[in-house]
């Protein structure tokens, strides 16, 4: 099924929501250049997660993350250019996060899986490479060691971070990985070389297959067996190109190549256009789908979301 | 012959009480008090280095030297438990101690470990040379044959070399050399973050602990050429956000010049401006600091203060790629007063104080700065000369993002001075072993050694040569017998089950069990293996030919000074 949900906002830059996303009814939210759309019901109804109270509807959000118990601990974080919303009520109030000057611009957000026990978030920013909270997203600090481009577009954390302390992110001259939790970083080469990353993704039965995936500016999808160490490329000519989105699931691998949504079930060996979207004459700029197909959330430009 | 004068002369200054410096007796020794001697001193030494090898090593009790009263030191370092032997009171024996421990030191210097290593194979292989000798061998053919097989044992551990990789696995090895579980696995994980070439600060902490910061950032040596450009008194240092920077190596002399830097940062919209160079004049820096100048563009001067002019040259060019500016340089004929738009580069935080300056978020090409870092480690791997290398080595870790400062705590004053000392060592060892690899530990990467001398010596027909491949084979087995006496274990029951089991197999001492070293990740950095192991042939093969011994009976001045 196909739904245009909202097309008010002009942008969609990514989404966040809980691990049960499309099993139970639960909260979803969308980070667009309008500000920060939020969902109670899978994605079906959409409505601006800022309260009333506070003037922050004409705010661009670029990221968002939420706690991975949001059940239970209702932070919401969100990123700007330029800053950091934070809400601990659900959405009820919004604080304004000082992060070291001058104010980068937040590429993207990640929480610690274990983020009930350690409180770790890290955000990636377009100038100032990589700010991490050990707070739970009060305060921020530069954790640059070994970083040598700053221009970081994303950032993923594994799925098993309290075990192995990894982190891995795309920047603008490569990947840089961290095994320390983002105390110092070391450069890795990809086959193509020096080439911009734009998005990144684990694998979501990563600690089985240690599979880590890496979207490429110009050069396509690259794939790594071995915990984000030696990278391969993946897809050959059918994904020459920009990949700006990726969301491995247990039914495959949905990537957006070109403004264009891809499927493979073959552990990124062969790709085909995804049947629902295959019509759809829109560039996809954002997906969401954690779980499985069932439950698909798309962002294109002009703000259109889509719910699959 | 020799003596007589000498004598009279120290019996002259005995009388008089004159400030005439004391003679020097030299004693002469033939064979066999040679040898004799010569064994005594160096076994005297090893002895006392010896229970520090293996992972149950145990400490040496050093006495103060200088300073009654104060707590001895606790060695576990065979290198420097020799260097504090300074003299034996038997002139031969003193010779042949002063021999090993000078060894020792240089193998220790060079790369931080292997002294106990070896000064055992340094012992089994002189004692079976002076063997050899006796029954009328000839020193000299036995030296050369020996020195000529030694490369083919460097070649075997250099095939059974592999690549140290993983915080898990530099943390082994660290193990290995230090035998302190939480500084191995903190030396593991900053030596895999900052690799070979990164800077790692090690200090003495106040606490209990072992902590590990990474500061980010570069900088340099240099800083403010004047206090009125200092801004922010309590840090004591000016910084700008969003800084234009511009690099040159002409001094600015003319105000005029100055001048036109300041106009062409205005025409582009600059409000933070650092300027990189040699030195500016009275003049200029007035012209810098009135009052109207500033209130439009603040600007900043400081002074390139990098060692050589090479090293100012290589200063200007990291800068250059750091912040994409293009500096304006004297050898290519640039002028200050023809500068452009383009000269400028940009940092998200430039910041300067009396004595550096530094760039945070360099503005530069990211994928050029990634090539001039490998440009930089590929000619590091051919620079021969050791200041290349360790200039070289400063910028390539300067790129690396910062300093990684490792501080070192413990309970008492002494420990975390011990601790701290144990920490440089193990460092120095594991930059030597990331770059050369690792080979077994335990001895097994010396015992599969073995197996070509054994070849060598059925294949060979010259006696001498099989004598040599014989003593060597006795020789490589010293380290492993020595530390498993060490551990206080039978040797060699043990070393007959390991000949049995074949290559590749080891004692695990710690976990008290015959296995395979690589699969146990029980390794050695090849480096010292290799160089231990060179060292001591080399100079066990060259004392089984001294003959005569002269020594003098007052140590140098240098100690009777101090």
């Amino acid at each position: 099924m196909t739904t245009l949900i909202d097309s008010s906002a002009d942008y969609v830059y990514g989404f966040s929501g809980t691990s049960d996303f499309g099993v139970a009814n639960t909260s979803c939210f969308a980070a667009c250049q309008t500000g920060l759309k939020r969902s109670d019901d899978n994605g079906l109804t959409w409505y601006s997660a800022h309260s009333t109270k506070q003037q922050l509807l004409n705010v661009a959000i670029t990221s968002v993350v939420i706690a991975p118990d949001f059940h239970n601990e209702h932070l919401i974080l969100a990123g700007t250019a330029g800053g950091l919303l934070r809400s601990q009520d659900d959405g009820e109030s919004w604080t304004y996060i000082v992060l070291p000057t001058p104010p980068p611009t937040i590429s993207a957000l990640a929480i610690s899986p274990d983020f009930t026990q350690d409180g770790m978030i890290f955000a990636a920013t377009l100038e100032d490479g990589v700010l991490c909270s050990i707070d739970r997203g009060n305060t921020w600090v530069a954790w640059n060691f070994g970083l040598l481009d700053l221009n970081v577009h994303h950032l993923a954390i594994s799925p098993t971070f309290n075990k192995d302390e990894l982190l891995i992110v795309g920047t603008e001259s490569g990947i840089y990985r961290s095994t320390n939790g983002g105390r110092a970083w070391k450069e890795i080469e990809l086959p193509c070389g020096f080439r911009t990353v734009l998005t990144l993704s684990f694998s979501p039965t990563y600690s089985v297959d240690q599979i880590v995936y890496a979207g490429t500016e110009n050069d396509g999808l690259y794939q790594s067996y071995d915990c984000g160490i030696n990278w391969q490329r993946m897809g050959q000519d059918s994904l020459n190109g920009t990949i700006s989105g990726l969301c491995p699931n247990a039914d495959g691998l949905l990537l957006i190549h070109e403004g264009r949504v891809f499927l493979s079930t073959d552990i990124g060996s062969t790709f085909q256009p995804w049947q629902p979207m295959a019509n759809n004459s829109l560039e996809a700029t954002a997906i969401f789908a954690p779980n499985s197909l069932n439950a698909v959330l798309a962002g294109f430009t002009g703000g259109v979301l889509l719910r699959i | 012959m020799i003596g007589s004068p000498s004598f009279s002369n120290k019996r002259n200054t005995k009388q008089t009480k004159s400030p005439q410096p004391k003679p020097r007796i030299p004693k002469v020794l033939f064979q066999p008090e040679t040898q004799k001697c010569f064994r005594a001193g160096a076994n005297l030494l090893i002895r006392a280095v010896e229970p520090t090898l293996g992972p149950v090593a145990r400490n040496v009790a050093v006495s103060e030297i200088f300073q009654r009263g104060k707590p001895p030191e606790l060695l576990d370092d065979g290198a420097t438990i020799a260097r504090r032997i300074i003299q034996l009171p038997h002139r031969g024996h003193d010779v042949g101690a002063m021999y090993v421990r000078q060894m020792l030191w240089s193998l220790h210097k060079e790369i931080g470990d292997g002294s106990a290593t070896a000064a055992v194979l340094f012992r089994a292989l002189y004692n079976e040379g002076l063997r050899h000798i006796a029954n009328g061998g000839n020193p000299m053919i036995l030296r050369r044959h020996i020195e000529h097989i030694t490369p083919l044992l460097l070649n075997h551990i250099d095939a059974q070399t592999t690549k140290l990789a993983g915080k898990e696995q530099i943390a082994l090895l660290a193990e290995t050399i230090c035998h302190d579980n939480d500084l191995a696995k903190i030396l593991g994980e900053i030596f895999d973050i900052v690799g070979e070439f990164g800077r790692v600060e090690i200090r003495s902490g106040t606490s209990s602990k072992l902590e590990r910061t990474y500061t980010t950032g570069m900088s340099w040596k240099g800083g403010l050429v004047s206090r009125s450009m200092l801004e922010d008194h309590s840090t004591k240092r000016t910084l700008y956000e969003n800084s234009s920077v511009l690099l040159t190596d002409i001094e600015i002399d003319d105000p005029k010049d100055l001048a036109t830097i300041l106009s062409t940062s205005l025409r582009a919209g600059i409000t933070h401006l650092m300027i990189v160079a040699p030195r500016i004049s009275d003049r200029a820096l007035e012209m810098s600091l009135m009052k109207s100048n500033r209130e439009i563009l603040q600007a900043i001067v400081v002074k390139n203060s990098e060692g050589t002019t090479k090293e100012q040259q290589n200063c200007i060019e990291d800068l250059a790629v750091l912040t994409g500016a293009t500096p304006v340089l004297r050898i290519i004929g640039d002028k200050l007063n023809k500068i452009t738009i383009q000269n400028f580069g940009r940092a998200r935080r430039a910041w300067a104080n009396y004595d550096y300056f530094g760039i945070v978020g360099g503005n530069g090409n990211p994928r050029k700065m990634r090539s001039h870092i490998a440009n930089l480690r590929t000619n590091l791997l051919l620079a021969k000369d050791e200041t290349d290398q360790t200039c070289l080595r400063a910028r390539i870790g300067k790129f690396m993002g910062g300093i990684a400062t490792l501080t070192v705590g413990d309970h008492s004053a002494v420990e975390i001075h011990a601790r701290k000392k144990l920490a440089e060592r193990t460092a120095l060892a594991i930059r030597g072993a990331i770059n050369s690899g690792v080979v077994p530990g335990g001895g097994v990467v010396l015992l599969n050694c073995r197996k070509i001398l054994g070849e060598l010596m059925v294949a060979s027909d010259d006696e001498i040569e099989r004598t040599a491949c014989r003593m060597l084979i006795a020789t490589l087995e010293a380290p492993t017998r020595a530390m498993l006496t060490n551990a206080g274990l039978n040797s060699s029951e043990i070393m007959s089950k390991i000949n049995m089991l074949g290559t590749g197999y080891g004692f695990d001492i710690l976990g008290n069990k015959l296995a395979n070293m690589n699969a146990c990740g029980l390794y050695d950095a090849s480096s010292v293996i290799r160089k231990a192991l060179s060292s001591a042939i080399h100079s066990a093969a060259l004392a089984l030919t001294v003959d005569v011994i002269v020594h003098r009976k007052f140590p140098p001045d240098s100690y009777t000074n101090s």
